[in-house]
Order: structure tokens, then sequence, then C-alpha cells
């Protein structure tokens, strides 16, 4: 069979001259968008080149075209003072040139000197303006999110903590891509182990194009035979720069509005930053709801399938009548109507999803109201179950974090499958199967259960309620921050005359 | 690792093989209760009620279904049901088993017990025993016998919850059946006018029925046996000279035993507390006039005692103790000996009722 293996070439950048003056006109022979032009000046003729898609036009003929006609020029010294341009390089080396051009420089040559060329920075910038969270959005709170630009993202963040020790690493990554990726934490902080880590598995990548952020977090993650996030992704400034003060490392990269934030637990899925801005009994109630609602609708529909297929004894006196009234007129045994629903459900998720608003609106209307309503009439499904699943489903929606909205979906399979083979046991089967998976799980070697298991009491104020911020005054351990303290309870306590 | 988890995944998938069979409710019938009667000698006749779902209908029609089996043991008389039944007939649903009162004589044992043992009902189920053969007091006529099968266990349950029926259930009949100091009781319920309704209790010796109380002497009892806060109690009352009658509603009751002296036979000392509200009242007693309800209280808490200690006086004479004065002994006692508390410590011992009545109101309206 080793004749099958053929072997398989990588990519390899095309042989270059080593003369930057030759390499600079081959270069503009094979590709149309980079241009020579020739500069006309009372002081001699200047040849720029330049990919023309990368280039701010506006600058080139402002900045640096206009001082150059009036600027009397000699050497390259003289063009470097006289442009309106900080960022400039003299270079012969075109490795260096490459990525000078590639990253928005015009070269300009000297008519004496061919070979040393001058790389003034003039690039292009489009750029989608500040909006609104989209996936993350709260009522209340900032409400600006990531764009694409990844120096505008780090602007975003760096407003929020002035500080110095907010320490920034840029790795470029993917072999084509080279996609320019920041590592941010805060020193002294953070754990120098999560810095490390995050920023080895990064350096290691080996990919040819890296998508973006997300891309990038599922090849450094811990597991990926696994249907559970590991690694919270927003879109939020202020969620970066909170979990910063907590001791995470963050990175992003350029070309995507979204961070991702490690280590992340189980619980993070589950907390907006709406809960921070909400008085605490408040942001409880919400997060109680929430797990309530993850258990809710990973288990209603299972519960349904296992108590109609096996046992019926669990059913109470009252409700019997209703339950088999509903079904009598069923064809399919529980369970084939269950994943017909969910199937549904799933299918109106989707298409909602990949269409364009307005038509969106139109399918949840046709799917939720006609689809239901019919196959209730039609006998093929009983109308509690499809409040069962309906009620599912809306409550699959109240993850915060994207992400676990779509795990909840899915592992709520495996459990209706069980449930109709073996009933209550399988659903303790499969939830014991889940349970053990979720113990071993990591997110950058740390615990993904903390601070359930392991037992880390003192974590626990953030969890299930979120007490008030008196309570916060140490970071929670999952991180291992290097400082623990967040503030002195003494000093805050101090009662202070008003005239002080 | 990954050998392993394929070998798991693999014996899930043979374990499929063993599945129990599935028991789809609506491909079912769902028995709600069960009666046993005696038929002739060695006969027993075993009715069960199901409700049955009319399907491919228009309208979903609920129509209940009764049939009867004669044969010798439960056991046959199951198989025979399963045998002619459209569906199988299964069990786990059953809320109330009522017995006649010909079954409940010679003994109930082997019958609760075949319940039981059957993991898919619950031991809180209700059990009963009917006045006439149990057949004849399931078949209501008209509207209510679509509701024959939970009928007798509301029926049970509001009495519970409302009247003076005291708490029973499938337990606690088993509880105080197979203990040496109690005995036990179910409600009795009887069909009159067509309607079926509770008559009082049964009490037991061991599981054999051997006499019963009327709704009346059950209020009593009731208030003896756990101190219930339900149930309306009628009194009659010597007011100026005339007869009127009181009637109260218990809010709350509290009932302490405490043993006087041993020898030569225990006497025991009962007291009962009840907090009440007069509800209505023939004649014209003043109530705001705290002399006359000093007054009719007095007379009333004489009623009660008397009562209750006629109460007790019956169950000495029947030799039964369902208030479980042996229960209390046993637990004073070191060497403990059933056969000796019954033959001759029991039916002499002696019971002082005393009775605390408090009335909390006498009616909002003036």
């Amino acid at each position: 069979m080793k004749f099958l293996r053929r072997k398989q070439q990588f990519y390899a950048a095309s042989p270059r001259s080593k003369n930057v003056s030759e390499w600079l006109a081959a270069l503009s022979q094979n590709n149309e968008d980079f241009i020579k032009k020739v500069l006309q000046t009372p002081f001699g003729n200047l040849t720029f080149w330049y990919y023309n898609s990368l280039i701010d036009h506006e600058r080139l003929n402002v900045d640096i075209c206009k001082p150059l006609k009036s600027q009397p020029w000699k050497t390259a010294g003289d063009v470097e003072r006289a442009v309106y341009v900080d960022n400039t390089e003299v270079t012969s080396d075109i490795t260096v040139a490459n990525d000078k051009l590639l990253s928005g420089f015009a070269a300009c040559q000297l008519p004496d000197n061919k070979n040393e060329v001058l790389f003034i920075n003039a690039p292009a910038d489009v750029q989608r303006e500040v909006s609104v969270p989209e996936t993350e959005f709260s009522v209340i709170g900032p409400q600006e999110s990531f764009v694409e630009k990844l120096e505008t993202n780090i602007f975003l963040v760096r407003k929020r903590l002035p500080i110095e020790d907010l320490r920034i690493r840029k790795i470029g990554v993917g072999t084509l891509s080279k996609t320019e990726t920041a590592i941010l934490y805060i020193d002294g902080i953070a754990d120098d182990e999560n810095v490390q880590t995050v920023e080895q598995r990064i350096k290691e990548v080996q990919f040819d194009e890296v998508l973006g952020t997300n891309a990038l977090a599922q090849m450094i993650q811990d597991h990926s035979m696994t249907v559970f996030p590991q690694f919270v992704n927003t879109e939020r400034p202020d969620r970066v720069a909170a979990s910063l003060a907590e001791g995470k490392v963050i990175f992003m990269t350029n070309g995507s509005p979204e961070a991702i934030v490690t280590p992340s637990t189980l619980v993070e899925f589950f907390t907006s930053l709406e809960d921070y801005y909400l008085p605490w009994y408040i942001a409880s109630f919400v997060r109680v709801l929430r797990l309530f609602s993850f258990v809710f609708s990973v288990f209603a529909t299972p519960v349904y399938v296992a108590v109609l297929t096996y046992h019926y004894e669990l059913i109470p006196k009252d409700l019997l009548a209703t339950i088999i009234a509903s079904r009598s007129n069923i064809p399919f045994p529980p369970v084939l109507e269950a994943l017909f629903l969910e199937f549904t459900i799933e299918l109106l998720r989707e298409a909602g999803a990949r269409l364009p608003t307005k038509v969106g609106q139109t399918i949840g209307i046709v799917g939720g109201i006609v689809i239901g309503q019919a196959s209730v009439e039609a006998g093929l499904t009983s109308n509690i179950l499809l409040i069962v699943v309906a009620l599912a489903a809306l409550a699959s929606f109240t993850a915060p974090v994207y992400q676990m909205g779509n795990t909840v979906r899915v592992i709520r399979f495996p459990f209706i499958i069980f449930a109709a083979l073996f009933g209550a046991v399988g659903i303790a089967l499969t939830l014991a199967f889940f349970l053990a998976h979720l113990i071993r799980l990591e997110s950058i070697g740390r615990p993904y259960l903390s601070p359930f298991y392991p037992l880390r009491l003192a974590d626990w104020k953030d969890t299930f309620v979120r007490l008030p911020y008196s309570t916060f005054t140490k970071r929670p351990t999952q991180m291992r921050p290097e400082s623990k303290k967040r503030m002195s309870m003494a000093k805050a306590d101090k009662e202070k005359d008003i005239d002080e | 690792m990954k050998r392993k988890s394929m070998l798991a995944l693999l014996l899930l998938v043979f374990t499929t093989g063993c599945i129990i069979d599935t028991q789809i409710i609506d491909e079912i019938l769902l028995i709600q209760t069960i009666g046993i009667d005696k038929h002739d000698e060695d006969q027993l006749k075993y009715t069960v009620t199901f409700p049955v779902f009319l399907e491919q209908g228009e309208e979903n029609t609920l129509s209940m279904e009764v049939q009867s089996i004669v044969s010798e043991t439960t056991e046959e008389a199951r198989n025979i049901l399963n045998q002619r039944a459209q569906q199988p007939l299964r069990y786990g649903q059953v809320r109330v088993t009522l017995f006649g009162k010909s079954v409940a004589e010679e003994g109930l044992e082997e019958y609760v017990k075949s319940i039981y043992r059957n993991p898919r009902i619950g031991s809180r189920i209700y059990l009963s025993v009917t006045d006439a053969s149990t057949e004849e007091v399931m078949s209501i006529e008209g509207e209510k016998q679509k509701r024959i099968g939970l009928y007798f266990s509301d029926l049970i349950e509001q009495n519970i919850r409302f009247e003076s029926i005291p708490e029973t259930n499938m337990h606690l009949f088993l509880f105080d059946m197979y203990s040496d100091g109690k005995d036990a009781y179910l409600p009795l319920i009887k069909k009159a006018e067509k309607i079926p309704q509770i008559e009082g209790l049964a009490l037991f010796d061991s599981d054999r029925y051997v006499d019963s109380i009327d709704l009346n002497e059950t209020y009593f009892f009731s208030q003896l046996r756990d101190g219930n806060q339900g149930g309306t109690n009628q009194f009659s009352v010597k007011h100026e000279g005339k007869q009127e009658y009181v009637v109260i509603e218990n809010v709350f009751s509290d009932v302490r035993y405490k043993e006087k002296t041993r020898e030569p036979y225990p006497v025991y000392d009962v007291d009962l507390k009840v907090q009440a509200e007069v509800t209505s009242f023939t004649g014209n007693i003043n109530l705001n006039n705290s002399k006359a309800v000093n007054q009719v209280k007095k007379q009333i808490e004489q009623s009660i005692k008397t009562e209750c200690e006629k109460l007790i006086q019956k169950f000495q004479d029947a030799n039964i103790d369902p208030l479980g004065f042996g229960e209390k002994y046993r637990s004073q006692t070191r060497d403990w000996n059933p056969t000796k508390w019954k033959d001759t410590v029991y039916p002499n011992i002696e019971a002082n009722v005393h009775v605390h009545l408090e009335i909390l109101q006498s009616g909002a309206i003036e």
C-alpha cells in the first residue's frame, strides 16, 4: 500500500532573485496590483513600488509625494526627513522588504543607489466602527464590542486597564496567513505558567491559514474529543478587562472581533457580564435561573421519553388522563416523537440563523406556530411533548455564551436515545458518563469543573450566585493568581469623617 | 485506552438486547382500583377497573372498564385477565385496593403482601374494606362510573385531609399489622343510596377484620390516635334547661399518653388538647358571654371524655389495640411478652382521658 502514500508537497515561497531592484521588477510583472510609480521632482526622479491595494493613496500623495516635490533631497536620509511619516526604514534585505511591502509600506528607490530601498509606511485602513455587542448583548452596561482590527481591540482593553503591567505579546500564526495574534495578561497577577502555556501552544501551531480567534482556540485547546467548549470567547472588552484583573490570560487575533479567555471553567459559560452590573440578589436569581434552565433543557425531553416508555407509575394520577389522551392518537413510540420534534426545532434554529433577519422572523412564525400546531393536529406529536420541547429549546437559549447553548442542544440527543433504550437507568448512565468526562476536562491544564471539583469553597461566591462585591476580597484560586488580594476589607470598612 | 473504550461501547450495544419490554403508556391498560372478594368456598372474585381511551376518534373519549374474574388465587386471576385483555394490564397506577368483608374476615396478609412485593406499586396506596362485595360497591351508575378508577382514592384522600379519618395507607397498615403492640385499621366503605361512602373504620386483629366503628367514633378515635387536625363533630349541650346542639370544628389537637402506675395493671393518663372553633349551634347561646362559653366548653369536654373512654373500653372488650397501648407499654418494658400483654394485661388496663378544650372563636358573623 506504500505506493498510495504519495509524498505531499508543502507550500514554499517561489524563488527570489538576490537583487532588490530585480526582485521588485519581477514582483510588478507577476502581480497586477503591484505598482511602479515614478515621481518626478525638481531634484530628480524617485521610483515608488507598492501594493496598490495595501496603500492609503491620499497619504501617499499628501504626506509623501507632496513634500518631496518641494523639499530638496539627495540621500535616503534626506527623503526620510522630508516625508511626514515616522515609520520608515532603509534595507537591502529581500525578506525584510517582503514583509514591509505586505504590511502596507511603499518602497522608495532613489536614482543613484537602486539596491538600498527606503520603506515608508502608508497602510490602507479599512475598519468597521466599534458597535453594539450582538451575541453577548446586555441591557445595561457598556455597549461596545470588538472589531476586526487587533490594534483597535487592544486599545479598547488598554483604555479599561491603564497600567504598565498589562503586557502584550505578539505572535504570527499560520504559515500562509501569518495571523497576528496578541496574548494579553497582567504581569504580577496572571500566573506565569498559564502565560507560558498559552504562548507556547500558540507558537507551536502548525497550520497554513488560521481563520481567526475561534479557529486558533480549537487548535490549542486541551481536549478535542469533547462537546464542551474549553474557552470562553467574548466580544466584550469589559469582560476581557474583568478577566485580566482576575489573573486570566487572553488572546485575540487580527481579523476576528473576539477574544478568548483562558483558563475557563464550566460555570463561566453561564455567567453574563450583566450579572456584575445588576444588584447581586437579582444577578444571583438570574444565574440560578440560567443553571436551572441548563438542567431543564438537557433533561426535560429525556425524562418525558423515559417516563412514557418505562416508568408509567411515576405519573401523578391527575396528569395521567391528560398524557394518555394527548398520546392516544399518535402512532409512534415516545422516542421517535421526541426526536422528530427536536429535529424540527433544530431545523428551525439553523434556518433562522442562516437566513437574513427579516426572513428569519417569518421562519420563526411558520415553524413555531404552523408546524407545531399542524403536527399536533395531524397526530404526529402530542401537544404535551410540544410544550416540553419548546420550553427546552427556549431554555437552551439562555446560555450567555453562544457555544454553550450549542453544547446543551447537542448533549440532549444521547440522553434521549439512552432514555429510550434503558429508561431512567439510561439517563443516570449518560449523566455519569458526562460527569466523568467533565471531571477529566482541563482548560490550559487547569481543572474545568473547578470550584466543584477540585472543591474550592472560597470560589463558590461567584458560581451559583453572585455575592456582593464586598465578599470578593480575593481573586479566584482557579487561575493561581500571583497576587491574591483584590482589596482590603479593613480599609474599605474604615469609617471616615466626611470632612477629612 | 482506545481499545477499552471501544469494548465498553460494544458491550453497551450488546446490552440493548437485554432491555426489558417497553411499557409505552398508551399501549398498556392501567389498573387503578383492585377489588378482592370471596366468590364461594375456595374461589376468589378479582375485580379491576382501568380507563380505556378510544383511539382514532375525533374526540378522545374516556371510558372506564370494570372486569371481574373468578379464580383460586390472585396471581391466577391476573393471568386470566391478561389473556383476555386487548392490551397488557399493568399495576403501576393502582391507587386503591378494596377488600370485601368476607375476605377481610379471613385475613388480608397474603393479598397485601403480594401487592407490597410489586415494585411498581407504591407503598402509599390506600387499602380499604367494603361492607358489601367490592364488585357491587365498584359498580356505580351514571356519570360517576367514568371516574370510578380514581373515585375511591379521592374519597379516602379527602376524608383523611379534611375530615376525621386518621392517616392510613398500605405502609401504615402493614406496620400496625406486624407490630406486637398495635392493631391495624382501615377505612370502611359502604354503598348508601347507590353512592359509595366512608362509613367508619374497620378494625383488625392481626390481619383479620373483627370489628368496626362508625364515623362518630372515628372522630374520637383519630383524636386519640394521632391528634387529628381536621374533623367536625356535633355535641349535645344543656343550656338553660334546654337541649341544644353545638357543632365544633377541630383546628388543632394533640394527644399525650402517660403511664401513671404499672402494677398491678397499667393506668394511663391520656391528655387530649383540642383547639376548636364553634361553627354553628342551635338555640340562643350567647357565645360573647364567657360564662356561657365556659359552661358549653365544660359539657363538651365531658362528652368527649365519656366518648373516648367508651371507645377504649370497646377496644378492650374486643381485645384489639388500634390505639397502640401495647406499643407504649413495650417501649418501657424489659421483658416484653406479647401474648401475656394481649391475654392478661391489656384487658385490664385503665385509661383516664383528660380533655382540655380551647374554643378559639365562635364564627366570624355575629
